[in-house]
């Protein structure tokens, strides 16, 4: 009860502070905003990023070449023992495998109107393996239709093919021209948010190899597992199955197996370290917004010495003295927390937005949750309290005759 | 004796600065009775305002005891007698002391907070209070929206809150006109007189000395004599020597 209203008084007292004490929780209104900004962020990219793989199935295991350390679909054909068709089989035996896609990328140009462009092209076999592969890049049509068997000169082409690259929009019906060869356009994929996919365009495999007269060579292997097999299991089987196969020891791999799950856990630990470092700033503009509000505070004290001296004549304990300072710090801790919470769930939404129409896709969804937006107040709260710790007891241990007569 | 509210045994404050060692109350025996009103007259620096801090708990002696009811304080650590500044003592300041930020009601209601009254209670005594002393329009005025008379009959009113036995007042009418003073006065001889509560003053004002029942004239933190308002000669003005405020 009594402590109800000593916390009223508390806060009373910084209804009637001059504005310079507000700025002096600007420390703390940055640091927060940008723990919760970054949070809110990195949890919504990562919610974003599961939801995607989840949404694929997270049943699909991807292999590729590595060359010299560098293990991307480019470099993978031309690393010393690039994968090929051989290793496609030895995978499709691994018990648990159902479907294996076989990818074929590299850059090349692309001609539209006596324009040129590079863009990566890429050779997928029309048919059920392609899908595994369009899921797993998230790519989903905008236009058109997907690539079928008995398709020759046939593209589909990523969204900034379609729509940046050229002066003129390519449209489905439109011919472009790849090594020399036109192709017809027959779909256009939705925009899925890297420069690669983007800038891709997918032909049947069949017609790439005679094109680039490469017979044996794969990028990548897509591949999906059967139901009621663990894919990581299924995944280290592989491993092992192709390790034999190509006779190389554990660790000097030449090819990489990797899950959905390991992109998720690459991902995260990417994010881990921003959030450290951006943690770590935060950390250092809470400490100066605590330095601040204590020094706020200390002036409060001061200024009010005559007041704590006329409430300890009129009963007040010590003890009551701290409570209402301590209160009073916090609160004005707190109020920065709100507003820094307010700001920085407003900058990840304005992400959000700003992702979303650029990319056509909601790759962040800002993550507003009872427990961050609680927990960062608290936190500001606490912070606040801290600071005043000092101050308070400053107030509190003012001898009463001394207090009075304190001009 | 049973009656006796505040008891001074040969009570000394010592202010230790540094190389110079300052007496303020040298050896002060006093003996005063519930229901009295006491004025403690002297002149500058004769230590009637620190003896006044120690009977009001606001201080405590270097050496010898004061007894208020019961309780020798200073024994007493600081809680203590926040406890008793709260419970038995109100206390009325010449500059007033309100909290400036807050009005005239919430001002009378803070020291019931400090002993933990309820909400309900606390804003019917404080308005009680304020009507008692002719304020019941200005209840919600900011102290620096009022007169100087009016702020000190707010601070008495608070004074009040927690029904205290003694009030303490430390040149009460010292920053007030003369017609502000007497009604400032008026109000306390009518608490003297129908609520039987012990008061003591400091004042060098004879004037306003005038309204006790028993005036002290300390000089060199000595009780000097002990007299009647009767007694109150132009010798003894002129000793202290203050006929009227300082300022």
């Amino acid at each position: 009860m009594k402590i109800f209203d000593l916390f009223l008084i508390g806060i009373r007292n910084l209804s009637h502070r001059r504005l310079r004490s507000y700025l002096t929780m600007l420390g703390i209104l940055i640091g927060i905003t940008a723990v919760v900004a970054l949070i809110s962020m990195g949890q919504g990219m990562e919610d974003a990023i599961t939801e995607q793989f989840e949404s694929v199935g997270s049943n699909i295991i991807m292999v590729m070449g590595s060359g010299g350390g560098m293990s991307s679909p480019i470099m993978s054909m031309v690393s010393e023992k690039p994968l090929t068709v051989k290793d496609k089989e030895v995978i499709e035996s691994v018990k648990g495998v159902n479907l294996v896609a076989e990818y074929i990328i590299m850059s090349a140009t692309v001609g539209f109107h006596g324009e040129r462009t590079d863009a990566f092209l890429g050779g997928a076999s029309p048919g059920p393996t392609r899908e595994i592969i369009e899921a797993s890049m998230n790519a989903y049509r905008e236009a058109g239709r997907e690539l079928k068997e008995g398709d020759r000169y046939k593209a589909v082409i990523g969204n900034n093919i379609a729509h940046t690259a050229f002066e003129r929009e390519v449209t489905i019906g439109d011919k472009i021209t790849l090594f020399d060869q036109e192709f017809r356009v027959v779909g256009i994929y939705k925009k899925i948010g890297n420069a690669m996919d983007d800038n891709s365009i997918m032909i049947p495999i069949d017609i790439m190899r005679d094109l680039i007269d490469e017979k044996e060579k794969i990028s990548m292997l897509y591949l999906n597992t059967k139901k009621g097999y663990d894919v990581e299991k299924v995944a280290e089987n592989i491993e092992e199955k192709l390790r034999d196969y190509r006779d190389e020891d554990e660790g000097d791999e030449t090819f990489v197996v990797s899950t959905a799950s390991d992109l998720i856990e690459t991902f995260g630990s990417i994010l881990n370290i921003v959030q450290a470092v951006v943690v770590g700033l935060a950390a250092i503009s809470l400490l100066v917004g605590g330095v601040g509000i204590m020094n706020t505070m200390y002036m409060a004290v001061m200024e009010r010495t005559r007041e704590i001296g006329t409430m300890k004549a009129i009963g007040a304990t010590n003890a009551d003295i701290l409570f209402i300072f301590i209160v009073e710090s916090g609160v004005l801790g707190m109020i920065g927390g709100i507003i820094g919470v307010a700001i920085g769930l407003g900058i990840s939404k304005m992400v959000e937005i700003a992702v979303t129409q650029f990319y056509g896709s909601p790759l962040i969804k800002a993550h507003i949750s009872l427990v961050l937006v609680g927990g960062a107040i608290a936190f500001s709260f606490i912070v606040g309290m801290i600071s005043g710790i000092l101050p308070a007891k400053q107030a509190s241990g003012l001898k009463p005759v001394e207090a009075l007569r304190y001009e | 004796m049973t009656n006796t509210i505040v008891k001074l045994k040969n009570v000394w404050r010592v202010y230790d600065l540094g190389k110079v060692r300052v007496e303020a109350v040298r050896g002060v025996n006093m003996d005063i009775k519930k229901g009295d009103f006491v004025a403690i007259m002297g002149p500058s620096g004769s230590g009637k305002t620190t003896l006044l801090n120690m009977i009001g708990c606001l201080d405590v002696p270097s050496k010898g005891n004061i007894y208020l009811k019961n309780h020798n304080i200073g024994m007493m650590n600081e809680s203590n007698l926040a406890m008793i500044r709260g419970k038995i003592i109100g206390f009325i300041f010449q500059t007033y002391n309100l909290m400036p930020t807050i009005n005239a009601l919430d001002n009378v209601e803070l020291p019931m907070i400090f002993q933990d009254m309820e909400k309900e209670e606390r804003m019917k005594r404080a308005k009680r209070l304020l009507t008692d002393v002719g304020l019941e329009k200005r209840m919600s005025h900011k102290p620096t929206e009022l007169s100087g008379g009016q702020q000190q009959r707010v601070a008495i009113a608070r004074a009040l809150a927690n029904k205290p036995e003694i009030l303490i007042a430390d040149e009460p009418t010292g920053n007030l006109d003369s017609k502000s003073g007497k009604e400032v006065m008026n109000l306390l001889s009518e608490l003297n007189k129908k609520m039987e509560t012990t008061i003591i003053l400091v004042t060098h004002d004879p004037n306003i000395a005038k309204y006790a029942k028993t005036i002290n004239i300390i000089r060199d933190g000595k009780i000097n004599k002990i007299i009647k308002p009767s007694e109150l000669k132009k010798e003894i003005i002129e000793e202290i020597g203050g006929n009227d405020h300082e300022k």
